[in-house]
């Protein structure tokens, strides 16, 4: 009953409400368990609390002020083979901008993510020591809209990355009786890609945003080895500096870097049926480690629930 | 004799736990919570050269920004822009209509993008008549704070003539 609880983590770096950093994580859904298939579905609430820059201290916002994201995402996997699967994720953000005296809002869809993994790792038999790992390649399509195609104040209609971007990655866990460990790491390459002019740049731009990846490590426990488990994530992730290319030259951006901290929560819901549902909860804070560059800060509450089929 | 592999695992576990948290403590030392400023204790600072803040070299024109109203929280800021002879008048006038049309785009460099559109007009006199060399710039917001630069372009049919940009940190 224990292991059903173990992979139902959902990635709270799901929702970037900043202008600059909408979008979908790079980390896809998968099946890390021995289920046959799984469909998730998730609300997440994200409210910006500050931002950081290059160099100088990190500047918290205006408590009269207000830029919240609230993400809902459907994603779904399931074994095309014994050992390989495939997934994937749409979102819908709603963004919304509050001053005392007025409000701004946005909802359009965000980027859509279809992956493809492998157990390379297989758990034929219990080992001490041996994590089980599966290997993922998934491919970001900008379905939703760039900050470069943005043109509402605050960027509110900004709802995806703006790229096709290609993300490879590995993910290890390991379970001992009642507690659990995860490694998960990333690394992504966006294709450069050239907006047309809109109302607030009338030129062509072109867009490199370079390399970029994350890695995360997770330990989990479950009392008693029931039905709820709760745990622990730190997901440090780093981008290049982006190229933008117009008729008057070529700048750079700065490189970007932010650590998410999370705290998860999952219970058993039910167990028959040939399969189970469980429901999740996650809180993911921007602002608790640094350093954070050139991004901004934000903090996440995330509900979902999932069901799985038994193979 | 060989510790059990249950034992070597968990002291293995341990010392990864330990250097993880020494990693944890030496992070906080940089943690945005515990050292940032506020957004009330900053405040808007534009960087200009005092007798020609924006240089147009090749239509020979400076100009200047002089703002109405910063942005708020509830309203986006406007600013008059003026241009003048470089070689014959200064920011106190007499003002000079560029020949190529006038635009105002605003970009933070360290984050690589722009915000929402800037309007930029000639300036009307309560006549109705055109103020010569006089625009005011409505809708100036900046997204999110940090170092912006605002840049003035002279544009033509192809593209930018020139521009130039003031630096400013909200």
């Amino acid at each position: 009953m224990f292991l059903l609880l173990v992979f139902s983590w959902v990635s709270a770096t799901d929702a970037n409400a900043a202008p600059c950093c909408s979008g979908s994580s790079a980390i896809p859904a998968m099946i890390t368990g021995d289920d046959r298939a799984q469909i998730s579905a998730s609300f997440s609430h994200a409210t910006v609390i500050g931002d950081a820059f290059e160099g100088g201290l990190p500047q918290f916002r205006s408590s009269d002020q207000s830029e919240t994201t609230n993400f809902f995402r459907l994603d779904g996997a399931r074994l095309i083979s014994d050992r390989m699967q495939v997934g994937a994720g749409l979102s819908l953000l709603s963004r919304q901008f509050s001053t005392p005296s007025s409000h701004a809002g946005k909802s359009l869809p965000g980027d859509l993510i279809l992956n493809f993994a492998y157990e390379a790792l297989p758990e034929w038999e219990y080992s001490e020591w041996k994590p089980r790992g599966h290997v993922f390649i998934a491919t970001t399509i900008p379905t939703g809209r760039s900050i470069y195609e943005a043109n509402e104040p605050g960027l509110i209609d900004s709802t995806g990355k703006g790229f096709f971007r290609i993300a490879m990655g590995a993910i290890l866990t390991k379970r001992w009786d009642l507690w659990d460990a995860s490694f998960i790491t990333e690394i992504h390459r966006s294709l450069p890609r050239t907006f047309p002019p809109t109302a607030s740049d009338p030129d062509p731009l072109r867009v490199d945003a370079g390399f970029g990846g994350s890695f995360a490590l997770g330990m989990g426990y479950s009392p008693g080895g029931g039905n709820f488990r709760f745990g622990i994530r730190l997901q440090p992730s780093f981008n290049q500096p982006k190229e933008r290319t117009t008729l008057t030259g070529v700048t750079k951006s700065s490189r970007s870097q932010v650590i998410d901290t999370s705290l998860e929560a999952s219970y058993l819901l039910s167990d028959q049926g040939g399969g189970t549902w469980t429901g999740f909860g996650n809180f993911n804070d921007q602002t608790l480690i640094g350093p954070a560059v050139s991004s901004t800060l934000n903090r996440t509450i995330a509900l979902g629930i999932q069901h799985r089929w038994d193979r | 004799m060989r510790l059990p592999i249950k034992t070597r695992l968990f002291k293995s576990f341990a010392s990864a736990l330990s250097f993880f948290s020494f990693l944890i403590l030496t992070a906080c030392i940089e943690s945005p919570i515990l050292h940032h400023a506020d957004a009330d204790t900053v405040t808007p600072q534009a960087q200009t050269e005092a007798d020609c803040p924006l240089h147009f070299p090749t239509a020979g024109l400076c100009a200047s920004i002089t703002w109405d109203q910063m942005q708020t929280e509830d309203e986006p800021g406007s600013f008059k822009l003026k241009f003048w002879d470089a070689k014959t008048a200064t920011s106190d006038g007499p003002y000079l209509t560029p020949e190529n049309a006038v635009f105002t785009r605003l970009m933070m460099p360290s984050m690589g993008h722009g915000s929402s559109p800037v309007k930029t007009e000639q300036l009307q006199a309560a006549d109705g008549s055109l103020v010569a060399g006089v625009y005011h710039a409505t809708g100036v917001y900046f997204s999110m704070p940090g170092h912006w630069e605002i840049w003035i372009q002279l544009r033509r049919d192809r593209g930018v003539l020139e521009q130039a940009k003031v630096d400013i940190t909200i």
